[in-house]
């Protein structure tokens, strides 16, 4: 007898139905499962023979051969198990399944007792039943919550595989309603996640953010506050460069704190990568807060952009998806990890090609870098001298190549602070009053980037930038001046274009001003002067406090 | 890949001593009484091929099953169902597979099974017999 039931596996980040066909026949005792299953899935015959036995049934001594459809495509994962076992229930004449079970899609991994235990990836499978025309889907009880995001799908959750086979059986899923369904409907699911359920763009996905880091708690940097407040409003891209110990690290790790709320959809997005990951909160709630990402600068080039042979996971460009990912000591990272930002920064996803094929993954975030200006640390301070050998203080910040820096939109230089700085903490500005102008700032822009089609001022394109930014004549020959005295690239012409209109987000202003195009000229510090980053290697030409205190070795 | 094991090719190639060799005959015996106890009818025992020998074949409940029986006169080495490792396994399903064929095509299509009846004739009186319905599956 063949039993034919729909369960559903990630590949990228979408979810792909797959159907789980089970034959028993005569003939030695033997369980195969086919369709191009890997290690975890293989193994999927020892969990479903013991969870079958230890729930009350008995695994059939018949020849049974499992298939997963599309048989052409490698199959990885333990979400098949509860499909595999209760169609070898059916197969075998121990339950008899309901008619509109083949508009279900079954869902999860079974533990040797029975239990059904959570699985990675729900989300985007309920995304991909709801597409694909079925009922409902039933999923481990642990992943209810985040499968009851999807609006219009019955989610039937599963405790344990004699539980749910009753379920199944005939009859079972009419009346399945009156038994009450904990945290199953989408309502009750987004009630108990504490959010937002009108499912409006503009709607916040939850709370923001309270962090205990706040803005004050860094001494002096106005400068470098303020460029974090810009890069918070229009999503903009942002180097921070100074000696050690002047803050960049702590500014930084407070740009979270002043980062607008996510959208629903932003938030279901990101919710939709964490669960593919994993990574979602014990009880699967949506992901509220916007990501933050700052990995270590020994990582993986696979790591940092997404990878893995056969099967490419996201890495942390995609993990941080409409949030920030922060590159701290931004010049020690590998130099192909760097390079690969530059598809992400320009088009906000990244595509990974492997023989398997290709996955496409969302990586749309802010990118923020800190460094130091030499390897010492020192070079451009007022006082304290560079220690560096010349050669090295070029070469060092080289290492964030052109073709990089150009897609940076704020350049600030974070100075070490003074004494008069640390001494008081009045008068400076607070990570709420920052985020209540932020917010601001992002509504004021809200109904144009929803005409343009874009999320960010950032992610403009040059048409779009057109549309958006209509300039006074006064504007155009103060911006011709400038273009010229900095020889400009036409990237960077695009980008103080597009920090001038966040500027004036912030302003509340809806056209774009001289004050706000001077103050987004400002940004672009690495463009202006060749100091520090292409240094003259004749020493003749440097000032006397950046001479190098040791002696040269070449 | 049949000479890999020269047991499975060439029957039981280890002489064995008598001792060992009456302790199986008796637990030979021994189970088959408790089978048919349990309503098994026994078709074949010792059935011989050219692959090896397969200690008994009845029909169960409509099943054909074919059963290892494992006889010790001592536990100290582990019961007689521990005997029956992956490789005494594959010699079994070689084995069951080569005397389907002989049934011709009716054979192949024959609800199976593998049963282990371990024997533990240590104590004196009547030996300890342990069914195992259903033992292993071919892998």
């Amino acid at each position: 007898m063949i039993v034919s039931l729909s369960s559903s596996a990630v590949r990228g980040i979408d979810g792909y139905i797959v159907r789980v066909e089970v034959d028993a026949s005569n003939g030695l005792p033997c369980c195969s499962i086919v369709g191009l299953p890997d290690p975890a899935v293989r193994e999927a015959t020892e969990r479903v023979r013991s969870a079958i036995r230890n729930s009350g049934y008995d695994f059939p001594s018949r020849r049974i051969t499992v298939n997963l459809a599309p048989a052409n495509t490698r199959k990885e994962g333990s979400g098949f198990d509860l499909a595999i076992a209760v169609g070898i229930l059916a197969a075998s004449g121990q339950l008899a399944l309901d008619e509109s079970v083949r508009e279900y899609i079954l869902l999860g991994e079974l533990s040797l007792d029975g239990r059904v235990m959570a699985v990675r990836g729900v989300l985007p499978c309920a995304v991909a039943a709801r597409e694909n025309g079925f009922r409902g889907i039933v999923v481990p009880a642990a992943n209810a919550q985040e499968a009851g995001y999807v609006h219009g799908l019955r989610v039937i959750p599963a405790t344990d595989l004699g539980g749910i086979a009753r379920r199944l059986a005939v009859g079972g899923l009419e009346n399945a309603c009156a038994e009450g369904e904990p945290a199953a409907g989408p309502e009750s699911s987004h009630e108990a996640g504490g959010l937002d359920t009108t499912s409006g763009s503009g709607r916040g996905a939850g709370p923001a953010a309270r962090w205990p880091e706040d803005l004050a708690d860094v001494a002096g940097q106005a400068a470098a506050k303020r460029a974090l407040e810009i890069a918070a409003a229009g999503g903009h891209n942002l180097l921070m460069i100074g000696p050690p110990g002047a803050g960049k690290t702590m500014l930084a790790r407070r740009l979270r704190g002043i980062l607008p709320p996510l959208t629903w959809d932003e938030a279901l997005e990101v919710t939709r990568i964490y669960s593919v990951c994993g990574m979602l909160p014990p009880g699967g709630g949506m992901v509220t807060q916007r990501p933050f990402r700052a990995p270590h600068h020994t990582i993986s080039y696979a790591a940092l952009v997404g990878g893995g042979m056969a099967d490419p996971r996201p890495g942390e460009v995609t993990l941080a998806h409409n949030g920030v990912l922060f590159l701290d000591e931004a010049t020690e990272f590998r130099r192909d990890a760097l390079e690969a930002l530059r598809q992400p920064l320009d088009e906000g996803h990244i595509r990974i090609v492997r023989s398997s094929g290709a996955v496409l993954f969302p990586a749309g975030f802010t990118l923020v870098m800190a460094a130091n200006p030499c390897p010492c640390g020192y070079f451009g301070d007022p006082v304290r001298p560079c220690t560096c050998p010349p050669g090295r203080v070029s070469s060092y910040l080289n290492r964030l190549s052109g073709p990089l820096l150009d897609r940076i939109d704020l350049h600030v230089e974070v100075e070490r602070p003074r004494f008069g700085d640390i001494q008081g903490r009045a008068g400076s500005v607070t990570s709420s009053a920052v985020l209540k102008r932020v917010t601001a700032a992002r509504e004021f822009a809200r109904e144009r980037l929803a005409a343009l089609g874009v999320p960010s001022n950032a992610r403009m394109g040059r048409e779009h930038i057109r549309r958006a930014v209509r300039l006074s004549p006064r504007c155009r020959e103060l911006l011709a001046h400038v273009f010229d005295q900095l020889q400009l690239s036409m990237r960077a012409y695009d980008r103080i274009l597009k920090v001038a209109r966040t500027i004036a987000d912030l302003d509340a202003s809806t056209e774009v001003g001289e004050e706000h195009i001077a103050e987004a000229v400002q940004y672009r510090g690495l463009d202006r002067s060749p100091v520090p980053v292409r240094v003259p290697d004749d020493e003749g030409s440097r000032p006397t406090s950046r001479q190098p205190a040791r002696p040269m070795r070449d | 890949m049949l000479a890999k094991n020269r047991r499975g090719v060439s029957g039981p190639a280890v002489r064995r001593p008598a001792a060992d060799r009456a302790v199986g005959r008796a637990g030979e015996d021994a189970a088959a009484e408790e089978l048919t106890r349990r309503g098994y009818v026994i078709l074949e025992r010792n059935w011989r091929c050219r692959f090896g020998e397969i200690d008994m074949v009845a029909e169960h409940r409509g099943t054909l099953v074919f059963v290892e029986v494992k006889s010790r006169g001592s536990v100290r080495f582990g019961s007689g169902a521990e005997a029956v490792d992956a490789r005494k396994q594959r010699r079994l399903v070689r084995l069951a597979r080569a005397y389907l064929c002989g049934r011709g095509r009716a054979g192949l299509d024959t609800p199976c099974r593998f049963d282990v009846v371990a024997v533990d004739m240590s104590r004196p009186g009547r030996p300890g017999i342990d069914v195992i319905e259903d033992a292993f599956a071919v892998s």
